[in-house]
């Protein structure tokens, strides 16, 4: 445990000089703190002025910011990992009882933990969310969202610099909630592709209190980002040999 | 101390094997040299020997287990300095090294200490990035040594540094040696081989060529004769003679007693030259 608790003051102390990584850390708070009071407010400002009622998207809403959560803090252990592959220290960590899988272990770790930490604390503070049962499912998929996206910049990403440019490409996984919420079916299942799809239509399908589509589609992004991971922890393995 | 017999490896997707059968010991406190090439297999043999490299075929063993079985609680007992010295730059040199203290279960130096040794103390507290490519060295030697281990694998550890830093590094060696760690060196470097190696492997196209001591070879590969340099007049001249009954060469003596001597030399080859005739080639 004491090699875990030195590499975690060791990245509080990188994150802590490093304002982009910091942003990534404080980020999904920023997002809670946007849903708990700016969005209210937003939507009576929209009524006012427009006769807009925003509030019939809340949901749209929750989903698209809960899938704001994992990007972060998997973003910043991706561009801290490339950083770390840079500098060879992986290979330093790989002959000392840390291991290279003690490190792996821990880096993909890490955002899992902030992840769970960050989108329960969303899910309970936000005010826009619904607390449930299905609930879980929804952090459960967002866990598994941080390390597979950690893992796609260091597979594609040959340095921090990529990394930061696949970044933007991770947005793409912004399409997963607009396709979900606002394609007519069935053309919204060619949505499925997009891991955060299934994340989506779990949380729609709880909130529609319709338990067993929320787990069937649960189970299906569960088995699909397992797969996804796997994949790309290969890839990165053998890109790292 | 290390057993290695038939050992062979191929790389994953590679079509040729890189090690075809190495045989050799490493007996316990001494310094022994893997020396060849670039592309010689001397990087691929220490990778296996440190078990980051497990699908190799043939026998490995390490104070007395087969290292693919090993797991992580051997690298309580190595220590392994890699040719780029390698850490957190942001960080200061204090502050690396208590990074990696804290991965070690077993009892560590305390890393003041160490860097007093090597002449850091003072720059203790600078960041990583403020050092020199020496420093840099002599703390990366640091930190493979912070939990005292019973082998220690170099890479190239006098790799581009000035001769007043590759001596440092070189009396570092040694000086972990007389407290009875067992060292193993790999490089291209054949006068750092020959100052520091009790015993030196040749590796070249994945085979062994040659063991034995640096003394050993140089003895028996050159060639046992005295060289002097003198003085005759305004000219200078030299003269070669065998080394066997030169106590009564009366031409030798002659020259000592009539001439102002400037050199004189045994002609042992050096080990560059023997690692030449022996492999057929060079060392870059």
């Amino acid at each position: 445990m004491n090699k875990y608790r030195a590499l975690l003051v060791t990245d509080t102390r990188q994150i802590m000089t490093d304002p982009m990584l910091m942003a990534s850390l404080f980020g999904p708070l920023l997002l809670l703190a946007i849903a708990r009071f700016f969005f209210p407010l937003l939507s009576d400002w929209f009524e006012r002025q427009y006769q807009f009622v925003l509030t019939e998207y809340t949901d749209f809403f929750a989903a698209f910011l809960l899938l704001f959560i994992p990007l972060l803090p998997g973003s910043m252990v991706g561009l801290l990992m490339l950083d770390e592959r840079d500098e060879n220290m992986i290979a330093y960590y790989a002959v000392t009882p840390l291991s290279r899988v003690g490190y792996f272990r821990y880096r993909l770790f890490l955002p899992c933990l902030l992840t769970l930490l960050l989108s329960s604390a969303f899910i309970l503070y936000s005010g826009i969310t619904h607390l449930q049962i299905e609930s879980l499912y929804i952090v459960a998929l967002l866990v598994l969202e941080a390390p597979m996206i950690a893992l796609f910049l260091v597979s594609f990403a040959s340095n921090k610099v990529e990394g930061l440019a696949m970044t933007k490409a991770s947005g793409l996984l912004f399409a997963g909630p607009i396709v979900a919420f606002f394609v007519p079916e069935p053309w919204t299942y060619a949505g499925a592709w997009i891991p955060t799809f299934w994340t989506t239509q779990s949380y729609l399908a709880g909130i529609a209190e319709n338990s067993w589509h929320a787990f069937g589609w649960f189970i299906g992004g569960g088995i699909f980002q397992t797969a996804i991971i796997g994949r790309l922890l290969r890839s990165y393995l053998k890109r790292s040999d | 101390m290390i057993h290695v017999k038939g050992l062979r490896y191929t790389y994953p997707d590679a079509e040729l094997q890189t090690l075809h059968g190495l045989d050799f010991s490493v007996h316990a406190g001494e310094i022994f040299g893997l020396l060849g090439p670039s592309g010689a297999g001397k990087s691929t043999t220490q990778k296996i020997l440190i078990g980051t490299l497990k699908q190799y075929e043939g026998s490995a063993k390490v104070l007395g287990s087969e290292i693919r079985q090993l797991g992580t609680d051997y690298y309580e007992r190595i220590g392994v300095a890699f040719e780029f010295p390698n850490f957190y730059n942001k960080f200061t040199v204090l502050e690396n090294l208590r990074l990696f203290r804290s991965l070690y279960k077993v009892d560590t130096i305390n890393p003041i200490e160490l860097l007093s040794d090597v002449g850091l103390e003072e720059a203790r507290n600078l960041k990583v990035s403020q050092l020199s490519k020496g420093m840099k060295m002599r703390l990366n030697f640091c930190r493979s040594i912070l939990h005292s281990p019973e082998i220690l694998f170099l890479d190239e550890p006098t790799s581009g540094l000035d001769p007043v830093n590759a001596q440092i590094i070189k009396e570092m060696i040694l000086k972990i040696r007389a407290t009875g760690t067992t060292v193993i060196i790999t490089t291209h470097n054949m006068q750092a081989a020959e100052e520091l190696c009790d015993r030196v492997a040749f590796i070249v196209d994945g085979q062994i060529k040659l063991i034995d001591s640096p003394r050993e070879l140089k003895l028996r590969l050159g060639t046992k004769q005295v060289r002097v340099e003198y003085r005759d007049g305004d000219r200078l001249r030299a003269k070669e003679f065998d080394l066997t009954g030169i106590g009564s060469n009366e031409h030798f003596q002659h020259i000592l007693r009539r001439y102002p001597i400037e050199t004189i030399h045994s002609s042992e080859a050096t080990l560059e030259e023997i690692f030449i005739r022996v492999t057929g080639r060079s060392l870059l």
